[in-house]
């Protein structure tokens, strides 16, 4: 059995007014000293509502002041144009010191506010979010990772054949690129989803949040356990502890309703008893979320490829 | 209408990329790594904050670099997403208002007063939106157009646009005080039905900036804006500019005091003129020709890294790939055509003045001299500084100039107000 890092994991609900500095600054320093390793902002859930702030936002005001936990935006795969998040999630993984992930979600759809006029069926959302999700690859992938040099004494500044089109031709989407920003540090930045959203049975991520009852998913590389913060205590932390041991989950995934008071009983309640169960909570917090969690640096094709022949 | 002389000079720091010379990230007060780092924005932010300036702004295209998809091997490009970079400074200072350049074109009206907003209320009111309907025909093909609307129908859109997110910030209630009215709009580019997703925003609306310098450009910013970046390449051309945008102002029933033009601005400044001229001399010598023509094939949009830079301007087979209008290429290539001038020759005398902005090269004081001249003789309201290279040429101007323009009292000691709107003495929403 190949134990995973553990993971703590926590989202803050659509309702939680974020954009007011006077919460959002607290909020990160409480997540910090709770040992959160994954600040969500946003929800994920089908049906629930958009957030009440710009989360690409929010996590970017907040980055100066997270220097460990990692900031994980939550965007709309049905609204959103893959070139201004692709543009948005690298300069958010550059600043973060690649502590940035993202979670593609159908919630917080609202149509008539982009002009919409009817429903979109399930079918149709799904396909035009796994395409959204393909398309901003694509355009992270129009740099490889060695793509700059930056040399001031020569004048080179990067490898005009690293960089190239994406030419990016989907259903939903069609982007030719390349990205006018370099290649985030993570490669592609976090990518979570979570399995209430319509996305389920169909995506591939690195992180997935899920019930506790939910069978293994070959599709994510990480299970993280959904759980009330005041129930995560007792017998049913002790469970979860075992279940991670055995490799079957990566960590858990609070649901902070009251954040402040939340991530207080997280530090002062819960992280004690991890500490009695033996789990080794808050390793390499300085370091990049797929670095910490042991996960693999995506490469764009062309460098494998290149590098394949080196 | 002539344009009234100012008692003070606004400063905005125009941030993007590592400086205004092509060449300038290769010099030694450049620190080209550095900007892919959040501690380099936090460090400018405050350099820029503690020097009383209004607002850092930060330009933005939604294409790659180079021509035909080649992208330059020897100009840098470090363009990471402004909004993401002007939150970032945002949350270590205080009153520095924050101006991102976000296009009408290629965005949701909805998604554009959530994103300011957000901005605005994190920042307690200093977010300025500089508004473009994008011109470069490449960006189209980022967002599955096929083709660039023609410009007209752009600033149609933009003109519907930005009253969209007016009418979303303005329907907007203080946190507390209940959900947010929904607006409904059915109009020739957008129909909507919906709310703003924050609180009000304390400024009420960001500030709006424009750039726009054709006669559609100029009527929408007279109509629109109450800040204007344009370039102005001599004192009579920033006079000239301001007066026509006072006049048109006039025009659209506005108070011509209520928008501030703010021409760029490079620098490269030294203890005595001769050093001054010799520090410019040697930043523009570290633009390569293979650079130079780098930087002209963007500029044409057509990849001429193959040409022989000793031969001829290849205009015919510029005419035959370059999206771009091709009368305007005429204009800027066929001179240089005629009186027989290489490739190399050509490229090399175009970046020596990019964008058409103003350079100035000299003293501190003989710059403190020169802004004071431009702001009483009615040619600007102040500058939107573009540094020949960063950070080193604006520490200079913070260390040596703004001093002396504090004793002048042409600039402020210590912010009057809190927000961006306070800044710019403009009313509050």
């Amino acid at each position: 059995v190949s134990r995973a890092p553990w993971i703590l994991s926590a989202q803050v609900a659509a309702g939680v007014p974020m954009s007011d500095p006077a919460l959002a600054l607290p909020l990160v320093q409480a997540a910090e000293a709770a040992g959160v390793d994954l600040l969500v902002l946003g929800e994920s859930v089908a049906g629930s509502a958009a957030p009440a702030f710009d989360p690409l936002i929010v996590a970017a005001w907040l980055a100066p002041h997270a220097r460990g936990v990692g900031l994980i935006a939550t965007v709309s795969a049905l609204h959103s144009e893959p070139f201004h998040v692709a543009r948005a999630m690298s300069a958010l993984d550059f600043i973060t010191g690649g502590r940035s992930g993202w979670l593609p979600t159908t919630a917080g759809i609202d149509w008539p506010r982009y002009g919409g006029v009817g429903e979109v069926s399930a079918e149709h959302q799904v396909a035009k979010a796994l395409d959204f999700v393909a398309a901003t690859e694509s355009l992270w992938d129009s740099w490889d990772s060695d793509a700059l040099i930056i040399d001031q004494a020569s004048g080179a500044y990067l490898h005009a054949d690293r960089v190239r089109r994406s030419n990016y031709n989907g259903p939903y989407h069609q982007v030719q690129g390349p990205l006018n920003a370099a290649r985030p540090p993570q490669g592609y930045p976090l990518l979570l989803q979570s399995d209430r959203d319509l996305t389920n049975a169909v995506g591939r991520s690195d992180v997935k949040i899920v019930g506790a009852d939910a069978p293994p998913d070959p599709g994510a590389t990480r299970l993280i356990v959904r759980i009330g913060v005041r129930d995560c205590h007792g017998s049913t932390l002790a469970a979860l502890a075992r279940r991670w041991e055995s490799g079957a989950i990566a960590g858990l995934h609070l649901l902070l309703t009251d954040p402040l008071a939340d991530l207080g009983y997280c530090q002062t309640a819960i992280l004690p008893e991890l500490d009695r169960l033996g789990i080794a909570y808050g390793q390499g917090r300085e370091q990049p979320l797929r670095t910490r969690l042991g996960l693999p640096v995506p490469r764009s094709a062309a460098e494998s490829a290149r590098r394949g022949v080196l | 209408m002539a344009g009234q002389p100012n008692k003070e000079l606004h400063f905005w720091a125009f941030l993007q990329g590592i400086g205004h010379y092509p060449g300038g990230w290769r010099y030694r007060g450049a620190t080209p790594r550095a900007v892919l780092d959040v501690d380099y924005y936090c460090k400018v932010a405050r350099l820029v904050e503690g020097a009383r300036f209004d607002a850092i702004v930060f330009g933005d295209q939604l294409q790659a670099r180079g021509a035909n998809g080649r992208t330059p091997a020897l100009l840098a490009m470090p363009t990471l997403d402004p909004l993401t970079l002007l939150a970032a400074m945002g949350s270590v200072t205080t009153h520095v208002g924050l101006v991102a350049t976000v296009s009408t074109t290629y965005n949701e009206p909805a998604a554009v007063a959530d994103r300011f907003a957000t901005l605005d209320c994190l920042t307690n009111g200093r977010a300025g939106w500089n508004i473009v309907t994008t011109a470069h025909p490449a960006s189209a093909w980022n967002f599955g157009r096929v083709a660039l609307p023609e410009k007209s129908a752009r600033y149609q859109r933009a003109d519907e646009f930005v009253d969209l997110t007016k009418a979303l910030w303005d329907s907007a209630k203080p946190a507390g005080q209940g959900p947010n009215t929904a607006i409904r709009h059915q109009g020739r580019w957008f129909s909507m039905q919906g709310a703003l997703a924050t609180p009000r925003p304390p400024q009420g609306r960001p500030v709006l900036v424009q750039a726009g310098q054709s006669g559609d450009g100029r009527d929408f910013a007279a109509k629109t804006a109450e800040a204007i970046f344009c370039p102005a390449p001599t004192f009579d051309a920033g006079k000239a500019f301001r007066d026509d945008i006072r006049a048109r102002m006039t025009r659209f029933g506005r108070q011509p005091d209520d928008v501030k033009v703010m021409p760029g601005l490079s620098f490269v400044l030294a203890d005595t003129e001769a050093v001054a001229l010799a520090k410019d001399q040697e930043l523009i010598e570290l633009s390569s020709t293979a650079l130079c023509i780098e930087y002209l094939s963007e500029s044409v949009g057509c990849d001429l890294t193959p040409c022989n830079p000793e031969g001829p301007i290849p205009l015919d087979d510029i005419l035959k790939v370059s999206e771009f209008p091709p009368d305007d290429l005429r204009k800027m290539l066929a001179p240089a055509v005629a009186a027989g001038q290489s490739l190399a020759d050509f490229a090399r005398i175009y970046v020596r003045t990019p964008r058409g902005h103003h350079v100035f090269r000299g003293t501190p004081e003989q710059l403190a001299d020169m802004m004071e001249r431009w702001l009483t003789g009615g040619a600007c309201d102040g500058f939107t500084l573009q540094p020949a290279y960063m950070p080193g040429e604006l520490e200079i101007f913070v260390d040596q100039v703004v001093p002396l323009l504090q004793r002048k009292g042409l600039l402020r000691r210590e912010y009057h107000a809190q927000t961006l709107r306070g800044h710019l003495d403009l009313e509050a929403v």
